[in-house]
């Protein structure tokens, strides 16, 4: 098999996973190396799905001695497999680069022969780029639950990000449809990755001799609606994973039927809708600084559908409202319905030379058709609808005629 | 209200900026003289490139807020037309107020703060929008055609990103060659486009094909959604970009 084919395969089965950040880490380039990695990351190119290329994403190879029921690659299907050799991975990796295609690479695998077997591959692979091919750009490698500490050790020696998939949001879930991975097995990892990582940090300090470790964090995947967890759940894990184990991100990924496998719960298309929601609660935790409280759950537990996460926070606290646009400050601004980071940036250094008024307002880029029920401007406001979670509601739908075949996207909160 | 016409270079805008603001002249138009089409009724003032003059202006906005070297630098390099009184007026505000105007409601402000961002964001894009091709000498070669001036801008990031090897950025609409040899950046005008290598490295053609099959393996079949996909990734950018098809050049 020639490397092309083996590429249509093996990154065909990279795919799903949710992750291409490239950021958190810079590491620097020396004259006679090639790569460095960018803080903030840099997207290369957008899929025809609109999703961010930034890195080479493969699977070392895809025969796998597990069978779990969610995933393609499972040992009792039927598929095409493959696998590349260590040199392939990296001509490719050093060849893309070169060209700027790429900011470096996602190395996962299937498990084949066992999880030290694997993950030694994967080592083999980042260590001769780094150290026999002066390779500086980006690596996030999926390190296998089960394989040795010393691998491990030795993994986030190179790598810029490791991560873990923990895939099912529950134990349960997990015993039930992935039955040869435990809990303990995924979660051991990354307390043990997230230590590391905090230690090395402290030696760091006192010393710069000791090498990095995994310089841009770590982070997970969880697959959203083949089992049956909640959003209250799903958040309420997403929430310890970056309390307890100090995650740099949690990505989602809605669930497509692969298998035809009654442990599953069977859907043909991607829940879009409940997976960005729970990107934009996660947003809200991680960047807002909102608390796990403060997060809205119908009593059976699923973040509303019909309105943001901001929107239904802001309509359980319409006591807190409305808020004086040239008063509050900024951790207040960004809790507006149709405010974000970028508008309460502009309002607080508009603000330093003026009061505003609702058409300044419009200028810094509030989005008024949701902000206006939330606000006043120097006392006034913009129409005299009551401030009730009810009224609103009504309102809103009266002026948003087509909020289904809206962008997605999580910056319009 | 005079126009003034400078020579079209950084520091003869600067200059020219620093004269009006000092004299204190009212200002209808400031152009280079390149795109100056005449006047029936008044006279142009013209101002000669004085880059000390030019160097104590941009100086004396830094101690204001270093801000300012970014901000001016970038919105000259837009080459959006009409800038330069933008610009002018932008800096009157803040010499009044003596403080970075951040004033959006402001129209010229809002522009001039805006144009920065974009300038800014096209910079961005571009350390990844960029596609090199090995050429049969191994010089690694990558045309662009940015909306704004920006080609000066991108050699930091791809001299200690791309070190080892030697390469060429040409701005196909600008003509300007950035080049580096390993050891050095220059930068110069080549209408005629000497400086092209002219056949591809052996392997060029099969690394494309790789890049081509992987790019379009990776999109979620069920997830198409091409409309984001050009959202992010506006179709202007999309002319040299092999991912897309064999870009010869
Ligand atoms: S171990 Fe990984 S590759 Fe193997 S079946 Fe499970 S999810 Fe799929």
């Amino acid at each position: 098999m020639n490397t092309l084919e083996k590429l249509k395969i093996l990154s065909g089965a990279a795919k799903y996973d949710a992750s291409c950040a490239s950021s958190g880490s810079n590491r620097r380039n020396n004259p006679k190396g090639i790569g460095n990695t960018a803080v903030n990351g840099i997207c290369h190119s957008w899929s025809e799905d609109g999703r961010c290329i930034s890195l080479l994403k493969l699977l070392f190879t895809n025969f796998c001695i597990y069978d779990c029921a969610y995933c393609a690659n499972r040992r009792s299907n039927d598929i095409p497999r493959a696998a590349f050799t260590v040199d392939e991975v990296v001509d490719l990796t050093i060849d893309f680069f070169k060209r700027n295609y790429i900011e470096g690479l996602f190395l996962s695998s299937a498990v084949f022969g066992s999880p030290d077997i694997t993950l030694e591959k994967l080592v083999q692979i980042t260590k001769k780029l780094r150290t026999e091919r002066g390779f500086n750009g980006y690596i996030h490698l999926k390190v296998m639950p089960g394989a040795s500490d010393m691998l491990f050790n030795e993994a986030g020696r190179y790598a810029d990000r490791l991560s873990v998939n923990i895939e099912l949001p529950s134990e349960k879930s997990l015993i039930y449809i992935a039955p040869d991975k435990k809990k303990e097995n995924i979660l051991l990892p990354m307390e043990k990755i997230s230590k590391k990582i905090y230690e090395t940090n402290e030696e760091r300090k006192k010393t710069k001799k000791i090498p990095v470790y995994s310089p841009g964090g770590q982070s997970t995947q969880l697959i959203v609606g083949a089992s049956p967890e909640d959003d209250k759940q799903i958040m309420r894990l997403t929430n310890s994973l970056y309390n307890k184990f100090h995650l740099k991100r949690v990505y989602y990924s809605a669930h497509v039927s692969v298998n035809d496998d009654s442990r599953l719960i069977f859907s043909e298309k991607p829940d879009m809708m409940r997976e960005h929601r729970l990107y934009q609660a996660d947003w809200l935790l991680r960047v807002y600084g909102f608390k796990l409280d403060d997060l809205v759950f119908s009593p059976d537990g699923t973040l509303s559908r019909d309105y943001d996460p901001k929107m239904e926070w802001a309509f359980l606290n319409i006591h807190l409202f409305p808020m004086e646009i040239n008063k509050v400050e900024f951790e207040q601004l960004i809790r507006i319905p149709g405010i974000g980071f970028r508008t309460a940036t502009k309002i607080i250094n508009t603000r330093r030379f003026k009061s505003l008024d609702f058409e300044d307002l419009k200028k810094t880029g509030a989005v008024l058709k949701r902000a206006r029920y939330f606000i006043t401007c120097n006392g006034k406001r913009f129409d005299q609808i009551k401030i009730d979670p009810q009224s609103i509601k009504t309102n809103l739908l009266m002026y948003d005629k087509k909020p289904k075949s809206q962008q997605l996207s999580l910056f319009a909160m | 209200m005079n126009t003034f016409l400078y020579d079209g270079s950084f520091f003869g805008l600067l200059t020219a900026l620093s004269h009006i603001t000092e004299q204190n002249i009212g200002a209808s138009d400031i152009k280079t003289q390149a795109n100056y089409k005449g006047d029936l009724f008044s006279e142009p003032i013209i101002i000669e490139t004085d880059t000390r003059k030019a160097e104590a202006f941009i100086s004396k906005l830094s101690k204001i807020s270093p801000d300012f070297n970014r901000t001016i630098l970038f919105s000259y390099h837009s080459e959006i037309k009409d800038i330069e009184i933008k610009l002018l007026n932008f800096i009157r505000f803040a010499l009044n107020k003596r403080k970075f105007p951040t004033d959006y409601t402001n129209p010229d402000i809002n522009f001039i703060l805006q144009t920065t961002r974009k300038v800014g964001l096209e910079i961005h894009r571009f350390k990844g929008l960029l596609r090199f091709r090995e050429m049969e000498d191994n010089t690694l070669f990558a045309p662009i055609a940015p909306d704004h001036n920006i080609i000066f801008f991108l050699a930091k990031h791809f001299s200690s990103r791309i070190a080892n090897e030697k390469w060429i950025i040409f701005d196909t609409k600008r003509h300007i060659v950035l080049e580096w040899d390993t050891e050095q950046i220059s930068i110069y005008i080549d209408k005629e486009r000497r400086f092209i290598p002219k056949n591809y490295a052996e392997n060029e053609q099969e690394i494309q094909t790789l890049w081509q099959a992987y790019f379009k393996e990776i999109a979620i079949q069920n997830r198409k959604n091409p409309r984001l996909q050009k959202q992010f990734m506006p179709q202007r950018y999309w002319k040299y970009l092999t991912e897309l098809h064999f870009a010869m050049f």
